[in-house]
């Protein structure tokens, strides 16, 4: 009994510092907003970020209608893409409970269960996609996507169903059912890192990656960036991150570059980075510290 | 092979695209029969619409599960013998 708990502690210890903030800030945001506890959503009376609260509602034709009459929800779109343009996707990363439940359910599978949906697809474009259809349907008359077939449904009742036995029968039952193997399952805790629904399915996703790429370029917005006289391009940061978002071309002037439509924020490349080349930083500070390289890549037209 | 295929033809932006539009397009006109009544009427209408908007999604996982896994898998005999029965027909 003692030998399996000392393993977990050394594995916890093991976990850098930057992820254990994360991993802080996502069961603080499972707290607030998903079942059993949500103080946040129950403060707006719902269960869940499900509700009230619910940004996706407003995206699309019907925003002046939710602007009035789903305020709260309107409110934190607003919150979510506006506060991408400077700090980056950290709401997505470290706060949404919908992508963090399913991320902590993949730490249970193995990795050679999983798939890496990223690599499978052009993610963002898949998003743009699926955020496309979100759109324009409502736009010609169809009604949006039914919330039984939404994530932000599904995932936290799913999560619901182990505390609350009414829950639980609506979950296990019907067609409800259909959307929580979906995006619980295939696209949640088989995902590679847990966020296949992040990646291919979420239209606050498709909104925020377009924040994100258009921050990334303002100088005083705060990004994970990437020194490139402290690089040496040994590609682990490329080999580990979950969102295929950054490329290694030793050839290349910017040995290393980080496509922040791809990016998702989790700061795994910051923590792993051997040399330190990585940093969460804006890039006046980054000029600051006199890194040639940062200078030109800021000039060069490939900058992203 | 045709999984081979599918894996670089899924990799494409075009196709990226249209795949994420064709599953919103999917999901939602899956959800139609129950938007407006707010709760599902069990009609069963979204089960049979379900797996068309699921086929290129699964398509693409399976047939990249498999590139993948003849890739880590092609020195092994029996697997090697079933790419050549393959590509033999």
């Amino acid at each position: 009994m003692r030998k399996p708990l000392v393993h977990i502690i050394d594995r916890i210890k093991g976990i850098k510092r930057t992820q254990r903030i994360r991993y802080a800030t996502m069961a603080l945001g499972i707290l607030a907003l998903a079942p059993p506890v949500g103080f946040i959503a129950q403060s707006f009376g719902g269960a869940s970020i499900c509700g009230s609260l619910c940004p996706r509602m407003a995206i699309g034709p019907s925003f002046m209608r939710e602007l009035f009459t789903r305020t709260a929800g309107v409110a934190l779109l607003f919150l979510w893409i506006g506060s991408t343009l400077f700090f980056g996707r950290w709401i997505c990363s470290h706060v949404c409970p919908v992508g963090a439940l399913t991320e902590f359910g993949s730490k249970a599978i193995p990795r050679r269960f999983k798939i890496n949906y990223p690599r499978i697809f052009n993610a963002p474009l898949f998003r743009y996609g699926f955020l496309g259809a979100f759109i324009l349907l409502p736009t010609f008359g169809y009604a949006s996507i039914c919330c039984g077939y939404c994530s932000f449904s599904a995932i936290p009742d799913l999560f619901g169903a182990i505390f609350s036995p009414g829950t639980r029968a609506l979950s296990v039952f019907g067609t409800r059912l259909i959307s929580i193997g979906l995006f619980g399952v295939l696209l949640g805790v088989l995902a590679v890192d847990g966020r296949g629904h992040c990646h291919l399915t979420c239209p606050i996703g498709a909104l925020d990656t377009i924040s994100n790429a258009l921050g990334a370029k303002m100088p005083f917005a705060r990004r994970v960036r990437i020194h490139l006289d402290k690089c040496t391009a040994c590609g682990l940061c490329a080999r580990e991150c979950p969102t295929v978002a950054i490329e290694v071309d030793r050839a290349a002037e910017a040995k290393t570059k980080i496509d922040y439509q791809h990016c998702n924020h989790c700061r795994l490349c910051e923590s792993i980075c051997p040399t330190g080349a990585i940093q969460y930083s804006t890039l006046n500070a980054m000029k600051k510290e006199k890194s040639a390289n940062v200078v030109e890549l800021v000039h060069s037209p490939d900058a992203r | 092979m045709w999984w081979n295929w599918f894996t670089r033809l899924m990799r494409g932006k075009v196709q990226s695209l249209a795949l994420g539009l064709s599953f919103g397009l999917g999901t939602i006109l899956i959800g139609q029969p129950c938007v407006g009544s707010g709760q599902c009427a069990s009609c069963g209408i979204c089960l049979t619409r379900l797996p068309i908007a699921l086929l290129p999604l699964l398509g693409a996982i399976v047939a990249t599960s498999i590139h993948r896994s003849q890739e880590r898998l092609g020195n092994i005999r029996a697997i090697s013998r079933l790419t050549d029965f393959f590509n033999s027909r």
